[in-house]
């Protein structure tokens, strides 16, 4: 305020004359005011509380960024090599094909490596008694990240055919098969290890599909001819395969199957 | 929400519209215990505002329903009287801004009394007693022109 | 209210964890004593519906605990617990009341409340790596409480604690049992003695004392430990008739 008018503010509190309260603390400590506080506030039907679609949202944040950021690179770098004039400049279909399928293993890496932070920290213990509880959080992860990244592999899909004149089915097979197969094959290895170190193994086995892709892109006309035919019934089979793995990995997080050793 | 730090203000209004210290740390804490009631709380950024209305209209129906004391009988006709201070007992420089006081009436003096005592932003008030903000500006620069004149002129 | 476990069971391969236990708690303060490996932590994990007993239940006022319901009355405090890399003590606390389903506004405010509750105000925008290991346990009770549980379920939650921190503790403890239910587990007698209502002493799974501190004849402590030394008794008489054989 100023100065005229905290001097006006002097006067009128000195003639005034007001006492000060004496019952502020006391009031503030009295049941009736902590109830009535408690029901207002905090009381499950005063205060609802969040619903699951809010909670994805504030799981969406505690996804980390790198993960949009790999997603949507490799989404820019494919439309980038794609485009007419770098095409143009010679690159093999198949080896661009071939070099974009081994990059793919690496994108199922971070869905997985979001989805199983629970265990991987030591979380999910705190996470299992809430309301929310750990189920909902690695499905919200999993949903959440993973779904960006198939979003981006079947957008590709179309595009790619159209750019580079493969077939459908080649190209989801390129695509997908190598997604699946590494995420079932993390998923398998993160059941049996719920450290920290579980997702160098991970990282392993997703280079290892990696490499595959690289030797079988270049492998010779016969056996592209096989994979061409095989390609969408393998996708079917490592969704189906993928899909398990993910049960199995859901229930194994619900009911924890701890190690009886010493924390009994 | 930290509802305490209103206490204070919401004692000193109450105060001032009753006149008893007892009555107005009833009216305080029974204005806390309403605001809480309220169901349209939650999504408020400040409640002060809020807080004051309740506390205005507790005031107002106190008011009324005791005004049979003897020294109240001029509120059961007008239990919106906002009091002017006592004279009674002011030194002699507070007595000219207490007269002053006494030649407003009853809006203007909660006005001021508001914006001054309590530091209430001018928006506030105008929620409170249902007064556009401009109107409040305006009675709040006339009452002061009116205070200043009453009052030594170094002083303002 | 009261929390309601009937005859719960928990095997693993070989060892039965938790044999048959039963219990009526009320609201108070009850400790749980008993010895690494003796059960408490089965038993407790049980309680929290996060490990499935092989047979029997657990209720709270009638809510069974596989029941969201129960979940929104429960704070649980497990023996260890980690925290995801980056995370400040107040990142941690926002993140745990996001479980819980409060919204964001209660969260933040509940979340203050509690850390100055736990004496860890001014310490929350730093990250958890760099608590001690007593400021980490406060900020795990500080989570357990955020819902303002019913059934507030401790597992060695003293531990890490200095002195001072456990008056505290205890203080808090005792505030919450007034109105509502705390099983606090713990191997450390002296803990349970000052502030639990009720004593409950598991061996080998099974319940084998239940009642006030006061009913125990003379020194808890000194009870506490006679359990034990049956158990030395045991061993040796095993032993002893293992030499008797072999010498025959």
């Amino acid at each position: 305020m100023k100065k005229n008018d905290l001097h006006l503010q002097e006067e009128l509190l000195r003639i005034y004359r007001i006492p000060p309260s004496r019952e502020k603390t006391a009031f503030f400590r009295s049941r009736r005011w902590r109830s009535a506080y408690e029901k207002a506030f905090l009381s499950p039907e005063a205060a609802p509380g969040i619903s699951f679609p809010e909670f994805l949202r504030i799981q969406a944040g505690y996804i980390r960024l790198r993960n949009w950021f790999f997603s949507l690179g490799l989404f820019l770098a494919v439309l980038l090599f794609s485009a007419e004039n770098i095409r143009a400049a010679g690159i093999d279909s198949r080896q661009f094909l071939g070099a974009l399928s081994a990059c793919i293993p690496y994108l199922a890496l971070t869905t997985i490596a979001e989805g199983s932070r629970s265990a991987r920290f030591g979380m999910d213990e705190l996470e299992m008694h809430t309301r929310f509880s750990i189920h909902s959080v690695i499905c919200a992860r999993l949903f959440l990240a993973g779904a960006l990244n198939l979003i981006v592999l079947t957008a590709l899909i179309p595009f790619l055919c159209t750019a580079w004149g493969t077939g459908p089915a080649v190209t989801s097979g390129i695509l997908l098969a190598p997604y699946l197969l590494t995420c079932t094959l993390d998923l398998m290895i993160l059941r049996r290890s719920r450290n920290r170190n579980s997702i160098t193994l991970c990282a392993a086995a997703g280079t290892g599909v990696s490499a595959g892709c690289l030797v079988l892109s270049a492998a010779g006309p016969a056996v592209y001819g096989v994979l061409s035919h095989a390609a969408l019934p393998a996708v079917f089979l490592l969704g189906a395969a993928a899909a398990l793995e993910l049960r199995k990995y859901l229930r194994q997080s619900e009911e924890s199957i701890w190690n009886y050793t010493s924390t009994v | 929400m930290d509802l305490e730090q209103y206490y204070d203000d919401i004692y000193r209004y109450c105060y001032l519209r009753l006149n008893d210290r007892h009555a107005a740390e009833d009216m305080a804490q029974e204005t806390f215990l309403r605001f809480l009631e309220a169901s349209e709380y939650r999504d408020m950024g400040k409640p002060l505002a809020f807080l004051y209305t309740i506390a205005r209209n507790l005031c107002i129906d106190y008011m009324r329903r005791y005004s049979n004391r003897p020294d109240r009988v001029s509120y059961a006709e007008d239990p919106e009287i906002f009091p002017a201070p006592s004279c009674e007992g002011a030194l002699t420089d507070s007595l000219a801004l207490a007269q002053a006081l006494r030649q407003l009436d009853d809006a203007d003096r909660e006005i001021v009394c508001l914006r001054y005592i309590n530091e209430v932003p001018v928006s506030d008030i105008g929620k409170i007693m249902n007064l556009s903000r401009f109107a409040v500006r305006r009675r709040l620069n006339r009452s002061l022109k009116l205070l200043s004149g009453y009052i030594k002129k170094e002083d303002f | 209210m009261e929390l309601y476990i009937d005859r719960l069971t928990k095997q693993y391969k070989n060892k039965i964890a938790v044999d048959r236990v039963s219990l009526r708690l009320g609201s108070g303060v009850h400790g749980l004593l008993g010895a690494n490996g003796a059960g408490k932590t089965t038993l407790m994990r049980m309680i929290c519906g996060i490990l499935r007993p092989d047979s029997g239940t657990v209720s709270f006022d009638g809510m069974d605990v596989s029941q969201e319901d129960y979940r929104a009355i429960l704070g649980y405090l497990p023996q260890d617990f980690g925290y995801y890399p980056d995370f400040t003590g107040m990142d941690f606390l926002m993140y745990m009341a996001s479980l819980k389903g409060l919204r964001k506004k209660d969260a933040r405010y509940r979340s203050r409340e509690l850390l100055s509750l736990v004496g860890l105000e001014g310490r929350e925008k730093n990250r958890i790596k760099t608590y001690s290991g007593g400021m980490k346990q406060r900020l795990g009770i500080a989570q357990a409480l955020l819902n303002r549980p019913k059934l507030l379920v401790l597992d060695e939650p003293t531990a890490g604690l200095d002195p001072k921190e456990r008056v505290r503790f205890r203080d808090l403890i005792d505030r919450i049992g007034r109105e509502n239910v705390v099983l606090l587990s713990t191997h450390i007698v002296s803990d349970v003695e000052q502030i639990a209502d009720r004593i409950l002493m598991i061996r080998d799974g099974r319940l084998i004392f239940d009642g006030s501190a006061d009913e125990v004849r003379g020194n808890l402590e000194e009870f506490y430990l006679e359990q034990f030394d049956e158990r030395r008794d045991d061993i040796e008489e095993k032993r002893n008739g293992e030499d008797e054989m072999h010498h025959v």
